[in-house]
């Protein structure tokens, strides 16, 4: 298990002096508990952390507090400074297993000038333990980003509040991107693109062609020129939607901001209508494919029906003439010469009449007959196959009539709601009026964009298919030079390494997906604890589905802020179990907006959860309260307090 | 700590690989990519080449 063993502060901020906190855990008791009430620099715990990895203070950068106003080396340090004079400090943070492995450091540095302060912090700096002797690493961030890179920190280090906006607008992203940088699908990603690249390099190697294969290649080239114009046009495309989506999010927390409670309850109609719209639209889409599939089984039935009937038709009158002879199995034939006796006692021994007449039987017994004897069985199978299908597709279109009818009202009812929210014009609060138009026009550009975006995929599936198709073409014209032959070698290589790759991340792709839904189903009704669970999907565009307690409607938008802030950390400790990190974990306030069960089941269950993980709480004194302390004692291993007087923290064994 | 190693639902997979010589490229490759997960641009064609290239026994 890596955890932070040590955390070493030289006057930084409150933490006046030098300050050691032991962080060593267990895998029995892996969670630290640091106690401070607010403004007695718990917050600055996560910021020591965070400055020293990354040269930044997430805590400010999370609630856009004030903190530049304060300087980095202690206040009343720089105070007992001349101007022009300068203090220094730092934060080191030790990592390993049992004794520290890295052991990262950043100083800082204040200068106190006329009217304040300057402050400054230097490069990070890294010992590496190699042995019993610990080397200056040269290249820290690159390690360390190895260990924990820049953009899954905030999937480990994080502020439990924040949590809270985790699955507001635009989340679909953020669970996108912590499933793929989490579970190391990214470094699949780049491998593939990497390879994919080398390979090209390798074909364009056999330059010294001629002829048809000069050709070939010629158009190829031209091919790549074309799909890279098109994915570049897709990216731009998509940097314009999530600049789009960033907007829309800007205006909708500006909405939201609205005093008027006639406003929230307009905006809460619409946000409960748009879910609706979405239950809808996905049901149409499955509907849709339910007809597909149907059509697929019984389409041939149905279409051929008239045939099919005719055939059954002229076979029962070929059977009333004599013409069709019964079911008779040529096994049965054999098995009756064989036994030598009928069952009526009729002889059938070698040279007699009755066994000429079966041999005959059953030479002339052609394939055209068993054919027209199976036919006679089968053919009305078929149809009545043909006629259910056609029944089950004719109740899927009722059913597609039904809700696209219930969509339509509902969209209707969207615009009426819309509408009143743009005729909103209260004195003194939000532009509602104007800020709904501006949505609407937004939302209107996104869903362009989607579009333009969805026929450029589609242009470049084709372009792909092109390439494709032309580099087989020009294997095949190699192949027929000696001298390309290993060209062709390396090339099919690296295809099939690709290919294999390709495959390796779809599967895994799937199981990581399912295996996230199924633990964000466990955790978060474990965690929020209801007499009815909730149903949580995710779906393969990363979209989050909340349905019930009594509701089939998808409650993504309308949970409780203390509900979204369970959610969130579900979905932590499920990202915990596809991970390819081991880091530890640091969380600020993690039980802030949570109240009642929630909170001791959290407290109970989520080192649990997490059992190969240190994790280190940083909570208020209302968050750890005597039962969540009770709760969570077999798991702690460290328990301090932060006092703060007089502009200083101390940190203290728990009493 | 190891600061190479991919997450074990992935290289789980790839250990299925019939073929030993693509299975050990694409080990070797995402060994490469783990170690570079913080950078934009790393060097990896002449690497990657020359696996590709000692895996088939073929020359340039």
């Amino acid at each position: 298990m890596v955890q932070i063993l040590e955390l070493h502060l030289k006057n930084y901020r409150q933490y006046e002096g030098e300050t050691t906190i032991d962080l060593r855990t267990t895998p029995e008791k892996n969670v630290n508990i640091i106690e401070g009430q607010n403004g007695a620099g718990k917050s600055n715990i996560l910021n020591a952390i965070t400055l020293c990895f990354y040269d930044e203070e997430i805590h400010q950068e999370a609630t856009g507090e004030e903190l530049e106003t304060l300087s980095y080396v202690s206040e009343s340090v720089v105070e007992g400074l001349s101007t022009g004079d300068s203090a220094r400090g730092y934060v080191e943070v030790h990592l390993g297993e049992d004794n520290p492995d890295y052991i990262f450091k950043r100083e800082f540095e204040t200068f106190k000038v006329p009217n304040g302060h300057n402050d400054q912090t230097y490069d990070i700096e890294l010992s590496r333990r190699v042995g019993n002797q610990y080397e200056i690493v040269t290249d820290p961030q690159t390690t360390l980003n190895q260990l924990l890179p820049a953009e899954v920190r905030d999937y480990f280090i994080f502020d439990g509040e924040a949590l809270t906006e985790f699955f507001e607008g635009g989340y679909k992203d953020r669970v996108r991107n912590g499933i793929i940088d989490v579970s190391h699908i990214g470094v699949l990603n780049s491998g593939i693109d990497h390879v994919e690249k080398v390979r090209d390099e390798i074909q364009r190697k056999a330059k010294n062609v001629e002829g048809e294969a000069a050709e070939i290649q010629e158009r190829i080239e031209t091919l790549e020129n074309e799909l890279s114009n098109l994915e570049g046009k897709k990216a731009t495309l998509e940097t314009e939607k999530t600049e789009v989506e960033n907007e829309i999010a800007r205006l909708e927390k500006k909405l939201r901001g609205a005093s008027d409670q006639g406003v929230q309850d307009l905006i809460q109609q619409r946000d409960d209508l748009r879910e609706d719209i979405d239950d809808f639209d996905s049901r149409i889409e499955t509907t849709k494919q339910d007809i597909l599939n149907e059509l697929r089984q019984a389409g041939p039935a149905v279409y051929a029906m008239d045939a099919l009937d005719y055939t059954v038709d002229q076979l029962k009158t070929l059977e009333s003439k004599g013409k069709l002879p019964p079911k008779i199995q040529d096994w049965f034939i054999d098995e009756l010469i064989e036994q030598g006796e009928c069952i009526c006692g009729a002889d059938i021994t070698e040279g007699g009449e009755t066994h000429e007449h079966l041999k005959e039987l059953k030479s002339t017994m052609s394939n055209v007959s068993t054919d027209n004897v199976e036919g006679k069985t089968e053919i009305p199978h078929i149809i009545q196959d043909g006629n259910q299908g056609a029944e089950t597709i004719r109740e899927y279109r009722r059913r597609l009539h039904e809700l696209k009818e219930k969509l339509e009202s509902k969209d209707q009812d969207l615009s009426e709601v819309k509408n009143k929210l743009k005729g909103t014009d209260i004195p003194d609060d939000v532009d509602v009026g104007e800020l709904t138009s501006q949505l609407d026009d937004l939302e209107e550009d996104k869903e362009d964009l989607i579009q333009e975006i969805g026929r450029q995929d589609a242009k470049i599936e084709d372009k792909n298919k092109d390439i494709r198709s032309a580099e087989s073409q020009l294997d095949e014209e190699l192949r027929k030079e000696d001298r390309h032959s290993d060209i062709v070698t390396q090339k099919d290589f690296a295809t099939r390494a690709v290919d294999d790759m390709k495959n390796i991340k779809e599967k895994i792709l799937s199981q990581i997906r399912t295996e996230t839904e199924e633990n964000l189903n466990k955790y978060f009704n474990d965690l929020i604890w209801k007499d009815d669970k909730y149903t949580i999907s995710l779906d393969e565009d990363y979209s989050v589905e909340v349905q019930g307690p009594d509701s089939p409607d998808n409650r993504i938008g309308s949970l409780s802020a203390g509900e979204k802030q369970v959610l969130a950390l579900s979905f932590m400790a499920a990202l915990s179990d596809i991970s390819g990190f081991t880091a530890p974990i640091v969380i600020d306030t993690p039980l802030g907006r949570i109240s009642g069960n929630p909170k001791k089941l959290i407290a109970q269950n989520l080192p649990d959860y997490l059992e190969d993980t240190q994790m280190t709480f940083l909570m208020t004194d209302e968050e750890y309260t005597d039962e969540v302390q009770g709760l969570m004692k077999h798991r702690v291993a460290n328990e301090y307090q932060l006092h703060y007087a007089d502009g200083t923290t101390e940190v203290t064994s728990y009493e | 700590m190891e600061e190479e190693t991919v997450n074990r639902l992935i290289t789980d997979e790839v250990e299925k690989i019939d073929d030993s010589e693509r299975k050990q490229f694409i080990r070797s490759v995402l060994s490469h990519e783990r170690k570079h997960i913080d950078l934009e641009n790393f060097g990896y064609k002449s690497e990657y080449k020359d696996m590709i290239k000692e895996a088939t026994g073929t020359e340039d």
